[in-house]
């Protein structure tokens, strides 16, 4: 296991591309949690100008422990196309440069070939997971004025919720780089997927397995808060918890995609 | 140890309709230097990749070192298979890194196989930078990192310099004095006859030939007989037994002969048959029309 983390890294590490489109995601993300605040209050602003008093104001305390969790992750799920991009990139280079064929003639195994690149969406997700960590406990310590250990703790099993959609999504588009092998189709195929393939079932069948079906599985791990901003902005659903029906069925997925890629290797002269 | 290196039993691959190799069975021993010689389109690429599970066969099977074809078993081989795929945007000692992490081989190792194929000085050159020459020596340097005991080398010297070409010859030669196992797929004869010492012919994947390079040499020999009477030669040479294949052109015939067969047994039996030979001649076919002739006989 060690090696094969030593192989991924001498890999990425000098990967240009690769560094540019993650420090890309960091930056928008860091800035979409910080705009959020600045939008907020914006919007106030203009509110008390406007003098309609029927109109509430919003609340700003967005970074209060514990609700910091829950809203950061939930503002964070918008930008995992963007993550899930670097991984494709990270699967077809292998397909372009022929690399996974020099691997397996140095000694490697088919299944370890697919391991390298569930370490890559795994450490994919725990680097955003952490970024989010730290900065919800910066912006908590800030701007919280009076919390004790469990108010930081009580929502952590958000952030949780946040590390495994992150590697059920990574995963799907793993196994869509491994199946389709070019970076701009596979793109272009999880877009459609995502945004307009499975939203039709979904909402159709709302009620039976719609709400199954793998991305927005995924995406109910994290509903919209409970709090009139996002009431305002028309997202009705909202919840305080994580629903284990969707933490089983984001598990299998991410089972059936690992399983599905290696068997796409396991059958493919590379 | 055992004595075979490889052995291969009726592996085949079909893409849809065409069969690329078709039903292939060979045994290759321990510190031969094998060549696969065949016309481009012959097999031999997808044969070695079969072996290297690069490409899955379509039925058959084989064992490296009688153990099989798992993973453990391709540390101890070191291949290059067609074009050199390595990262582009890694230096030479990275790609290297990474194939020596596969390995499990000290990283003090990338320096010695980059000198052997004359690559240090520009070790920390990105991929992307080398010429094909260079490229295809880093493949080569690959294949030897961790000095496995069997190498696969497929086309080695495409793309290389007449200098680059020499090098990597005496390279092979130098390998195999160190009693490793060498296979070398080639399209070029002259390759096959300069490094090898045995081959197998292949012929749109079907094994023509196997044995040794010098051994298809001599296996035929031509001699020239010239007589002042030609009929009376021909009824002669028919009732013999060792020289009864021979084709007549007006006034010369040629005869093939076992190599073991002397010559002068030939005159000695002319001579006793009353025949005054105004002409006779050993002509030694090359390897070259030797194997002109499989590739001929099997259409």
């Amino acid at each position: 296991m060690k090696s094969l983390l030593k192989i991924e890294w001498i890999k990425v590490s000098r990967n240009r591309i690769f560094w540019f489109m993650l420090i890309i995601y960091v930056v928008a993300l860091v800035l979409a949690f910080l705009g959020l605040q600045s939008m907020l209050e914006n919007t106030n602003q203009q509110i008390k100008e406007s003098g309609l008093d029927a109109l509430p104001l919003l609340p700003t305390n967005i970074y209060l422990f514990p609700h910091v969790w829950h809203n950061l992750t939930f503002v964070a799920r918008f930008f995992k196309i963007f993550l899930a991009v670097v991984m494709i990139i990270l699967v077809t280079n292998e397909y372009a440069y022929n690399t996974m064929r020099q691997s397996l003639m140095t000694g490697l195994s088919r299944l370890e070939l697919i391991k390298l690149k569930v370490l890559d969406v795994v450490i994919l997700s725990a680097v955003s997971t952490v970024i989010l960590l730290v900065f919800g406990f910066v912006t908590g310590v800030t701007y919280s004025s009076d919390y004790g250990m469990w108010d930081m703790l009580r929502k952590l099993n958000y952030v949780g919720a946040y590390f495994l959609m992150l590697v059920g999504f990574l995963s799907f588009a793993m196994m869509l780089a491994f199946l389709v092998k070019k970076p701009a189709f596979t793109i272009m195929i999880l877009l459609v997927y995502s945004y307009i393939l499975e939203l039709i079932p979904a909402f159709k069948y709302s009620d039976s397995f719609g709400e199954y079906l793998p991305l927005r599985s995924m995406n109910l791990l994290i509903e919209a808060p409970n709090t009139p901003v996002f009431e305002l902005l028309n997202i009705s659903s909202a919840s305080s918890f994580i629903p284990t029906d969707h933490i089983i069925v984001t598990l299998i997925y991410i089972g059936v995609f690992w399983s599905v890629s290696y068997l796409v290797i396991r059958n493919r002269d590379l | 140890m055992e004595e075979f290196v490889l052995e291969v039993n009726g592996l085949s691959k079909n893409y849809g309709k065409l069969k690329a190799v078709d039903n292939l069975s060979f045994k290759l021993e321990r510190g031969e230097v094998y060549g696969i010689l065949g016309p481009n389109g012959s097999g031999k690429t997808t044969t070695l990749a079969m072996l290297i599970n690069v490409v899955l066969p379509s039925s058959g099977s084989f064992s490296w070192l009688g153990n099989g074809a798992g993973k453990n078993i391709r540390r101890k081989i070191g291949s290059m298979l067609e074009k050199p795929n390595f990262y582009e945007y890694l230096s030479a000692v990275d790609n290297l890194k990474i194939v020596a992490e596969i390995r499990g081989v000290d990283y003090s190792e990338i320096d010695k196989v980059l000198s052997q194929v004359g690559l240090l000085e520009r070790k920390n050159s990105k991929f992307k930078t080398y010429s094909l020459g260079m490229k295809q020596r880093l493949a080569i340097g690959a294949a030897l990192l961790g000095n496995p005991e069997v190498l696969i080398l497929d086309e080695p010297t495409n793309g290389l310099d007449p200098e680059g070409i020499a090098e990597v010859r005496r390279l092979i030669k130098n390998l195999a004095s160190d009693n490793k196992t060498i296979i070398l797929a080639s399209h070029l004869l002259d390759e096959v006859q300069k490094v090898c010492t045995k081959m197998l012919v292949l012929k749109k994947g079907v094994k023509i030939f196997q044995g040794s390079v010098n051994g298809l040499e001599k296996d035929k020999v031509i001699i020239e007989v010239m007589a002042d009477d030609m009929e009376l030669l021909e009824a002669i040479l028919s009732k013999s037994t060792d020289f009864n294949k021979f084709k007549r052109n007006n006034n010369i015939i040629q005869i093939e002969v076992d190599t073991n067969i002397n010559k002068s047994a030939l005159s000695t039996y002319l001579f006793e048959n009353k025949i005054i030979v105004s002409h006779l001649a050993v002509k030694q076919e090359s390897l070259e029309e030797n194997i002109f002739e499989l590739l001929k006989e099997t259409k």
